[in-house]
């Protein structure tokens, strides 16, 4: 199952707002957590 | 810092394999073969205290290590299975304009290169007064 959400933004502020997608299998931690870090990383 | 925050925080990985390192790609497409048979956490934390040792048979030797199904593995990862999804998460990347790993969005507040963990802490303490008001 994936999950999307918006990234938020300042209120004053209304760019185009880009989905991300959470993948459970690559996240920790509940999803009613008040705040999420996505994290964009390399191995190498 | 999940501990710490004790279930008011969340992480996501998201992949993004630089195009110069050669081979990142592979590793990433790895990590998700293991997250198909539920061990993407454990081969996450295999791949960082390896790195940048990532040749087929060393990544094959990581899934072999933490029980993996060999087979199953070693197909996932020679039929490239996950490499749509890897490419999917680095466009979606490019598209909130990552350019450098690592960097991370914190409520969606950008928070770019390796921090100190005060950092984290900050932007962590601020996303929770935000979500508080």
């Amino acid at each position: 199952m994936l999950v999307t959400f918006m990234l938020a933004v300042t209120a004053d502020v209304a760019p185009a707002q880009p989905r991300v997608t959470i993948e459970p299998t690559m996240a920790k931690g509940p999803e009613s957590a008040a705040v999420t870090i996505v994290e964009f990383s390399d191995f190498q | 810092m999940l501990k710490e925050y004790d279930g008011r925080v969340r992480l996501v990985f998201r992949d993004f394999p630089l195009p110069y390192h050669d081979l990142a790609m592979a590793a990433h497409e790895a990590a998700r073969c293991a997250g198909a048979q539920n061990r993407y956490w454990a081969y996450h934390d295999r791949l960082f205290e390896r790195q940048p040792s990532f040749q087929r048979d060393e990544l094959i030797g990581y899934a072999i290590d933490l029980g993996l199904d060999r087979e199953r593995f070693t197909r996932c990862v020679d039929d490239h299975q996950q490499r749509p999804a890897v490419q999917a998460s680095l466009a979606e990347g490019r598209a909130l304009g990552v350019a450098s790993t690592p960097t991370f969005f914190v409520n969606g507040s950008p928070l770019i290169g390796a921090q100190p963990i005060e950092a984290f802490r900050d932007a962590i303490n601020e996303a929770l007064q935000r979500s508080t008001r």
